[in-house]
Protein backbone atom coordinates (compact mmCIF):
# COMPACT_ATOMS: atom_id res chain seq x y z
CA UNK A 1 0.00 0.00 0.00
CA UNK A 2 3.00 2.21 0.09
CA UNK A 3 3.33 2.60 -3.65
CA UNK A 4 1.02 5.60 -3.55
CA UNK A 5 3.12 7.12 -0.88
CA UNK A 6 6.14 6.67 -3.04
CA UNK A 7 4.63 8.52 -5.98
CA UNK A 8 3.78 11.28 -3.59
CA UNK A 9 7.31 11.05 -2.41
CA UNK A 10 8.62 11.50 -5.87
CA UNK A 11 6.56 14.65 -6.32
CA UNK A 12 9.64 16.74 -6.55
CA UNK A 13 13.30 15.93 -6.47
CA UNK A 14 13.67 18.31 -3.58
CA UNK A 15 11.06 16.54 -1.41
CA UNK A 16 12.55 13.19 -2.22
CA UNK A 17 15.95 14.41 -1.19
CA UNK A 18 14.63 15.70 2.11
CA UNK A 19 12.79 12.45 2.83
CA UNK A 20 15.85 10.31 2.12
CA UNK A 21 18.14 12.65 3.99
CA UNK A 22 15.95 12.51 7.10
CA UNK A 23 17.34 9.02 7.70
CA UNK A 24 20.93 10.22 7.70
CA UNK A 25 21.20 10.32 11.52
CA UNK A 26 20.04 6.73 11.83
CA UNK A 27 22.30 5.50 9.05
CA UNK A 28 25.26 7.32 10.53
CA UNK A 29 24.76 5.58 13.85
CA UNK A 30 24.40 2.28 12.07
CA UNK A 31 27.61 2.80 10.11
CA UNK A 32 29.50 4.03 13.15
CA UNK A 33 28.47 0.93 15.11
CA UNK A 34 29.86 -1.20 12.34
CA UNK A 35 32.99 0.72 11.41
CA UNK A 36 33.90 2.42 14.71
CA UNK A 37 35.19 5.35 12.73
CA UNK A 38 33.20 8.52 12.40
CA UNK A 39 34.89 9.74 9.24
CA UNK A 40 34.55 6.45 7.40
CA UNK A 41 30.95 6.26 8.56
CA UNK A 42 30.19 9.71 7.11
CA UNK A 43 31.72 8.72 3.81
CA UNK A 44 29.92 5.45 3.51
CA UNK A 45 26.56 7.00 4.44
CA UNK A 46 27.06 9.70 1.85
CA UNK A 47 27.74 7.06 -0.76
CA UNK A 48 24.72 5.05 0.28
CA UNK A 49 22.42 8.08 0.15
CA UNK A 50 23.66 9.03 -3.30
CA UNK A 51 23.19 5.46 -4.49
CA UNK A 52 19.71 5.43 -3.01
CA UNK A 53 18.70 8.64 -4.75
CA UNK A 54 20.07 7.35 -8.03
CA UNK A 55 18.22 4.07 -7.66
CA UNK A 56 15.03 5.29 -6.00
CA UNK A 57 12.92 3.74 -8.76
CA UNK A 58 13.87 0.32 -7.51
CA UNK A 59 12.37 1.05 -4.10
CA UNK A 60 9.29 -1.12 -4.17
CA UNK A 61 7.64 0.21 -1.04
CA UNK A 62 7.35 -3.29 0.39
CA UNK A 63 9.55 -2.33 3.29
CA UNK A 64 9.92 1.02 4.94
CA UNK A 65 12.26 3.50 3.33
CA UNK A 66 14.63 3.14 6.28
CA UNK A 67 14.87 -0.63 5.85
CA UNK A 68 15.64 -0.18 2.18
CA UNK A 69 18.28 2.47 2.85
CA UNK A 70 19.84 0.25 5.50
CA UNK A 71 20.18 -2.58 3.01
CA UNK A 72 22.05 -0.28 0.63
CA UNK A 73 24.24 0.94 3.44
CA UNK A 74 25.13 -2.64 4.42
CA UNK A 75 26.52 -3.27 0.94
CA UNK A 76 28.52 -0.07 1.03
CA UNK A 77 29.96 -1.01 4.42
CA UNK A 78 30.96 -4.46 3.19
CA UNK A 79 32.64 -2.86 0.16
CA UNK A 80 34.53 -0.46 2.34
CA UNK A 81 35.65 -3.16 4.78
CA UNK A 82 36.86 -5.29 1.92
CA UNK A 83 38.89 -2.36 0.59
CA UNK A 84 40.29 -1.62 4.02
CA UNK A 85 41.48 -5.16 4.46
CA UNK A 86 43.05 -5.11 1.06
CA UNK A 87 44.73 -1.73 1.52
CA UNK A 88 46.08 -2.07 4.99
CA UNK A 89 45.96 -5.76 5.67
CA UNK A 90 45.34 -5.06 9.31
CA UNK A 91 42.44 -4.13 11.54
CA UNK A 92 42.46 -2.10 14.68
CA UNK A 93 41.04 -4.31 17.40
CA UNK A 94 38.69 -3.17 20.13
CA UNK A 95 41.04 -3.51 23.09
CA UNK A 96 41.07 0.07 24.32
CA UNK A 97 37.89 1.88 25.17
CA UNK A 98 36.71 -1.08 27.21
CA UNK A 99 34.59 0.53 29.87
CA UNK A 100 33.13 -2.60 31.39
CA UNK A 101 35.60 -2.69 34.28
CA UNK A 102 34.03 0.35 35.86
CA UNK A 103 31.33 -0.77 38.26
CA UNK A 104 30.58 2.64 39.73
CA UNK A 105 27.40 2.85 37.72
CA UNK A 106 25.97 -0.15 39.60
CA UNK A 107 26.71 1.42 42.96
CA UNK A 108 24.81 4.50 41.94
CA UNK A 109 21.77 2.33 41.26
CA UNK A 110 21.84 -0.10 44.17
CA UNK A 111 22.65 0.24 47.86
CA UNK A 112 24.95 -2.13 49.77
CA UNK A 113 22.17 -4.67 50.27
CA UNK A 114 21.43 -4.78 46.53
CA UNK A 115 18.18 -2.82 46.71
CA UNK A 116 17.27 -0.12 44.21
CA UNK A 117 18.15 3.29 45.55
CA UNK A 118 15.11 4.85 43.94
CA UNK A 119 11.58 3.77 43.10
CA UNK A 120 10.52 3.75 39.46
CA UNK A 121 7.38 5.40 38.27
CA UNK A 122 5.08 3.84 35.71
CA UNK A 123 5.76 5.43 32.34
CA UNK A 124 2.70 7.13 30.98
CA UNK A 125 1.59 5.74 27.59
CA UNK A 126 4.87 4.26 26.41
CA UNK A 127 3.35 2.94 23.18
CA UNK A 128 2.26 6.38 22.11
CA UNK A 129 5.86 7.48 22.35
CA UNK A 130 6.75 4.94 19.66
CA UNK A 131 4.57 6.88 17.24
CA UNK A 132 6.34 10.15 17.79
CA UNK A 133 9.30 11.42 15.84
CA UNK A 134 10.36 13.59 18.77
CA UNK A 135 10.60 10.54 21.00
CA UNK A 136 13.16 8.97 18.70
CA UNK A 137 15.14 12.19 18.68
CA UNK A 138 15.23 11.96 22.48
CA UNK A 139 16.33 8.33 22.14
CA UNK A 140 19.15 9.27 19.77
CA UNK A 141 20.38 11.87 22.24
CA UNK A 142 20.35 9.28 25.02
CA UNK A 143 22.15 6.79 22.81
CA UNK A 144 24.87 9.32 22.02
CA UNK A 145 25.44 9.91 25.74
CA UNK A 146 26.39 6.29 26.41
CA UNK A 147 30.04 5.28 26.64
CA UNK A 148 31.09 4.63 23.03
CA UNK A 149 31.53 0.88 23.30
CA UNK A 150 28.29 0.40 25.24
CA UNK A 151 26.36 2.44 22.69
CA UNK A 152 27.85 0.45 19.84
CA UNK A 153 27.08 -2.89 21.47
CA UNK A 154 23.51 -1.85 22.28
CA UNK A 155 22.98 -0.66 18.72
CA UNK A 156 24.25 -3.93 17.29
CA UNK A 157 22.23 -6.06 19.69
CA UNK A 158 18.90 -4.26 19.78
CA UNK A 159 18.72 -2.15 16.64
CA UNK A 160 20.55 -4.41 14.22
CA UNK A 161 19.37 -7.55 16.02
CA UNK A 162 22.79 -9.22 16.00
CA UNK A 163 23.29 -12.07 18.44
CA UNK A 164 25.67 -11.75 21.35
CA UNK A 165 28.23 -14.24 20.01
CA UNK A 166 28.56 -12.29 16.81
CA UNK A 167 28.99 -9.04 18.70
CA UNK A 168 31.59 -10.51 21.06
CA UNK A 169 33.63 -11.71 18.13
CA UNK A 170 33.49 -8.36 16.36
CA UNK A 171 34.31 -6.41 19.49
CA UNK A 172 36.93 -8.85 20.70
CA UNK A 173 35.34 -9.21 24.15
CA UNK A 174 34.04 -12.09 26.27
CA UNK A 175 30.32 -12.94 26.54
CA UNK A 176 30.16 -11.86 30.15
CA UNK A 177 31.80 -8.60 29.23
CA UNK A 178 29.25 -8.15 26.50
CA UNK A 179 26.35 -8.79 28.89
CA UNK A 180 27.69 -6.25 31.33
CA UNK A 181 27.95 -3.65 28.59
CA UNK A 182 24.44 -4.36 27.39
CA UNK A 183 23.07 -4.22 30.90
CA UNK A 184 24.79 -0.93 31.47
CA UNK A 185 23.48 0.49 28.21
CA UNK A 186 19.91 -0.57 28.98
CA UNK A 187 20.02 0.82 32.50
CA UNK A 188 21.41 4.13 31.27
CA UNK A 189 18.94 4.42 28.42
CA UNK A 190 16.07 3.62 30.73
CA UNK A 191 17.16 6.36 33.07
CA UNK A 192 17.82 8.87 30.32
CA UNK A 193 14.47 8.31 28.58
CA UNK A 194 12.66 8.56 31.86
CA UNK A 195 14.30 11.85 32.65
CA UNK A 196 14.15 13.39 29.21
CA UNK A 197 10.89 12.05 27.93
CA UNK A 198 8.51 10.25 30.21
CA UNK A 199 8.88 12.47 33.24
CA UNK A 200 9.85 15.53 31.28
CA UNK A 201 7.75 18.02 29.42
CA UNK A 202 6.94 15.77 26.49
CA UNK A 203 3.99 13.43 26.41
CA UNK B 1 12.82 -18.32 49.72
CA UNK B 2 12.23 -21.79 51.16
CA UNK B 3 14.67 -24.69 51.25
CA UNK B 4 17.13 -24.78 48.39
CA UNK B 5 15.65 -21.86 46.51
CA UNK B 6 17.86 -18.92 45.76
CA UNK B 7 16.82 -15.52 46.94
CA UNK B 8 17.86 -12.71 44.65
CA UNK B 9 18.62 -9.12 45.45
CA UNK B 10 17.21 -6.46 43.10
CA UNK B 11 20.71 -5.96 41.79
CA UNK B 12 20.99 -9.63 40.81
CA UNK B 13 17.45 -9.72 39.49
CA UNK B 14 18.13 -6.70 37.26
CA UNK B 15 21.22 -8.40 35.88
CA UNK B 16 19.21 -11.52 35.06
CA UNK B 17 16.36 -9.53 33.49
CA UNK B 18 18.87 -7.90 31.21
CA UNK B 19 20.66 -11.16 30.39
CA UNK B 20 17.36 -12.87 29.70
CA UNK B 21 17.33 -10.77 26.53
CA UNK B 22 20.73 -12.07 25.49
CA UNK B 23 21.00 -15.67 26.63
CA UNK B 24 18.85 -18.53 27.89
CA UNK B 25 18.69 -18.49 31.66
CA UNK B 26 19.11 -21.71 33.64
CA UNK B 27 16.07 -23.24 35.33
CA UNK B 28 17.32 -22.11 38.73
CA UNK B 29 17.75 -18.58 37.45
CA UNK B 30 14.29 -18.55 35.89
CA UNK B 31 12.68 -19.79 39.10
CA UNK B 32 14.56 -17.36 41.31
CA UNK B 33 13.73 -14.45 39.03
CA UNK B 34 10.07 -15.41 38.92
CA UNK B 35 9.89 -15.46 42.71
CA UNK B 36 11.61 -12.13 42.95
CA UNK B 37 9.39 -10.45 40.38
CA UNK B 38 6.31 -11.74 42.13
CA UNK B 39 7.30 -9.83 45.24
CA UNK B 40 9.03 -6.76 43.85
CA UNK B 41 7.05 -4.03 42.09
CA UNK B 42 10.11 -1.95 41.27
CA UNK B 43 11.73 -4.86 39.45
CA UNK B 44 8.51 -5.59 37.56
CA UNK B 45 8.54 -2.02 36.31
CA UNK B 46 12.18 -2.33 35.36
CA UNK B 47 11.35 -5.49 33.44
CA UNK B 48 8.50 -3.82 31.55
CA UNK B 49 10.76 -0.93 30.70
CA UNK B 50 13.47 -3.27 29.39
CA UNK B 51 10.83 -4.84 27.23
CA UNK B 52 9.85 -1.42 26.01
CA UNK B 53 13.49 -0.62 25.11
CA UNK B 54 13.55 -3.68 22.93
CA UNK B 55 10.37 -2.75 21.08
CA UNK B 56 11.64 0.78 20.73
CA UNK B 57 14.91 -0.34 19.14
CA UNK B 58 13.05 -2.51 16.64
CA UNK B 59 10.77 0.34 15.73
CA UNK B 60 13.77 2.63 15.40
CA UNK B 61 15.35 0.22 12.92
CA UNK B 62 12.21 0.22 10.79
CA UNK B 63 11.97 3.98 10.78
CA UNK B 64 8.80 5.91 10.19
CA UNK B 65 6.27 4.48 7.76
CA UNK B 66 6.70 6.66 4.68
CA UNK B 67 3.74 8.83 3.91
CA UNK B 68 2.03 8.18 7.22
CA UNK B 69 2.76 11.54 8.74
CA UNK B 70 2.07 11.73 12.40
CA UNK B 71 1.16 15.28 13.10
CA UNK B 72 1.57 14.80 16.79
CA UNK B 73 3.15 17.98 18.01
Amino acid sequence: MQANNLSELKATRQELFIEVDSHRGYLLRYATARLRDGVQAEEVVQEALLAALAGIDSFSGQSTLRTWLTAILKFKIIDLQRNLVRDRAHFVSAGSGDDSADHGWLDRLFDDTGHWRSQFADWPKPDQALEQKEFFQAFEQCLDKLPKAAGRVFFKREVMGADTDEICKEEGISSSNCWVMLHRARVSLRECLERNWFMGAAK
Amino acid sequence: MIGDKVELSCKEAARLMSQRQDRTLSETEVAALKDHLYLCLNCRRFDQQLDFLRRMAKRYAEGPISGKQDDAT
